[in-house]
């Protein structure tokens, strides 16, 4: 059974990967989830010099889903190259290392300082962090983004992946504005912007007031599914590079139906915070499908959603 | 750490709408120190997503004990499930009190469910400091709100009761009857453990920093995951030159020195 797929010039030996900041840098689960089975791991967001992150609250559950607002709280890129990535190098995980900036500036700096480092698979670009300034700005921006990516291409031979934003009218325009600018893969999608409401107490004068600090946050979990299944079907007639899909995925099924649409590959996010062997069952789940159906090659199921009729 | 489904073993209801729930697990029983918690939901969680957070509230063989309010929509599904049922439960998780200090007196301070780590820690600190007196301090609303008075005694310890109508002992806030204990005390001699609402746990350090006391706060924070990648629980805390440094209740606490804590 052949489970390897190929993302834009990144070869990893299954099409499931953890979605950045959901996993930290592969080092949170080691106890509960075996890191070594998964495609790859992609990590949390890393900027050029150590971040904070938001005030808290951070995040609260909504319904199907939950809203985070964390920040890009991480260790910075050169702690990062000396500390967590070791860990991945020698058990062999390939590592997508997902890369945040305030700038064009900072995006190429932590890409260049990633390049020629043993052990990083490929980039992910963030460009579509809904709590982050000037994260969002590219993501929504065609032009902006085309600009970014032309920069950060030109500075690095490492396969690119940039993770579009969903908080957009038509995501194709950007994803072509991606791949024009030379990324050699689409991950579809960030979270969606949304916020929660915390109605106090009036016979104590405590008014209604958002639940997080930061008043808006991302959305994820079962809630964006249907919408993040949409727009990889939608990137994935409009552009010829690779789609990760990403959005709500907690088991194989889920999975599958990506890979149905069009995606070549998917990443697990919120799913592993209840249950932390989400990957590994999504891995053994899409091999026993395959099983099941006498699929040699994953590959054979990767744009096989058809519409069964005619439009009206 | 480990991650299980396990059977329920008992779930009663006690006051207010506080509950013990016991569930059978000998990996997280032989593993667990006092001030950690675990992360639990249903097998087939009704109406919510996410695991939740309970301190450990008493280990007794291979039987974890977890005191909680039904609140929530979590809670409330945890409060219909019955002896037989089974929990998703991973831990034991995070960083727990510390158990030796110089202290001779242990001062225990609970707000309401604030009390659900510390007949875990009273058992512990009767084991392993037998010199030492321990006392629980335990603020609630009103007199039927009150819990776990039976428990205290039976485990050998001081029970002292403050309720906010004065219902039932202390007339007022618990930290009214901490200043009281410490006043009885010799500073230097008393270790402080308290658990409850932010506010009270504000009013706690700054008694405790005043007197400059031995203190350790367990603080709470909503979280997802509970181990430290969804970085989630922050909270404010100071660095040793001082800065501000956000830090994960679930992975770096929730068991935190007073002096570390910056609350707003």
């Amino acid at each position: 059974m052949k489970m390897a797929v190929n993302i834009g010039g990144a070869t990893i030996k299954n099409p499931v990967m953890t979605a950045s900041g959901t996993y930290g840098y592969g080092d949170v689960y080691t106890e509960l989830c075996d890191v070594t089975r998964l495609g790859a791991v992609v990590t949390k967001g890393v900027t050029l010099e150590p971040a904070q992150g938001n005030p808290p609250p951070r995040g609260c559950e909504t319904a199907s889903g939950m809203l985070n607002a964390i920040g890009l709280q991480n260790v910075g890129v050169a702690a990062f190259i000396a500390e967590k990535l070791p860990p991945l190098r020698e058990r062999g995980v390939a590592c997508v290392v997902n890369v945040q900036g305030s700038s064009i500036t900072e995006f190429v700096a932590v890409s260049q300082k990633l390049t020629g480092i043993d052990g990083v698979t490929a980039l992910e670009l963030n460009v579509s962090c809904p709590n982050k300034t000037g994260g969002l700005s590219f993501g929504t921006d065609p032009k902006a983004l085309n600009t970014l990516v032309t920069a950060v291409r030109k500075a690095t031979p490492l396969p690119l992946m940039t993770k579009l934003s969903p908080n957009v009218t038509d995501i194709t325009v950007c994803a072509r504005a991606a791949v024009d600018g030379g990324t050699d893969s689409l991950s579809v999608m960030n979270t969606v912007i949304g916020m929660a409401v915390n109605l106090g107490d009036p016979s104590r004068g405590i008014r209604p007031r958002p639940v997080l600090r930061n008043v808006t946050g991302g959305l994820s979990g079962p809630a964006i599914k249907p919408v993040a299944l949409r727009m990889v079907w939608q990137v994935v007639q409009a552009v010829d590079v690779p789609v990760i899909g990403i959005g709500g995925i907690a088991s194989a099924t889920d999975a599958l139906e990506f890979l149905a649409v069009g995606a070549s590959a998917v990443q697990i996010g919120t799913a592993s915070f209840y249950n932390p062997r989400a990957c590994e069952e999504v891995v053994d789940g899409i091999a026993a499908y395959m099983t099941e159906h006498t699929v040699a090659d994953i590959n054979d199921l990767i744009g096989t959603f058809e519409i069964p009729w005619t439009a009206t | 750490m480990i991650q299980k489904q396990v059977p329920i073993v008992f779930n009663h209801h006690l006051a207010g709408a506080t509950h013990v729930l016991g569930f059978d697990c000998a990996e997280i029983a032989r593993a667990a120190a006092p001030g950690q918690f675990v992360m639990m939901r249903e097998v087939q969680p009704r109406g919510y997503l996410l695991n939740r957070p309970f301190s450990i509230g008493n280990v007794d063989g291979n039987t974890i004990e977890i005191y909680y309010d039904a609140v929530g929509k979590a809670t409330h599904a945890f409060a219909e499930l019955d002896k037989g049922d089974e929990l998703d439960v991973f831990g034991p998780l995070g960083r727990g009190f510390t158990l030796e200090t110089w202290a001779k007196v242990n001062v225990l301070v609970a707000g309401g469910i604030g009390i659900a780590p510390f007949p875990f820690l009273a058992i512990e600190l009767a084991k392993r400091r037998p010199q030492t007196h321990t006392v629980v301090l335990a603020g609630f609303r009103s007199a039927p709100l009150v819990v776990l008075a039976d428990l205290f005694a039976e485990i050998g310890v001081g029970f002292k009761v403050a309720t906010d109508d004065g219902s039932q002992g202390y007339n007022g806030f618990v930290t009214g009857l901490l200043e009281q204990e410490l006043d009885a005390h010799g500073n230097n001699k008393v270790g402080v453990y308290a658990c409850g609402p932010e506010l009270m746990l504000k009013r706690v350090a700054e008694i405790a920093v005043g007197r400059d006391v031995f203190c350790e706060l367990s603080l709470e924070q909503r979280m997802a995951c509970g181990v430290g990648a969804c970085l989630v629980c922050a909270c404010n805390t100071r660095a040793a030159d001082g800065a501000a440094d956000y830090k994960m209740v679930c992975k770096d606490g929730p068991v935190f020195n007073a002096r570390d804590v910056v609350f707003e």
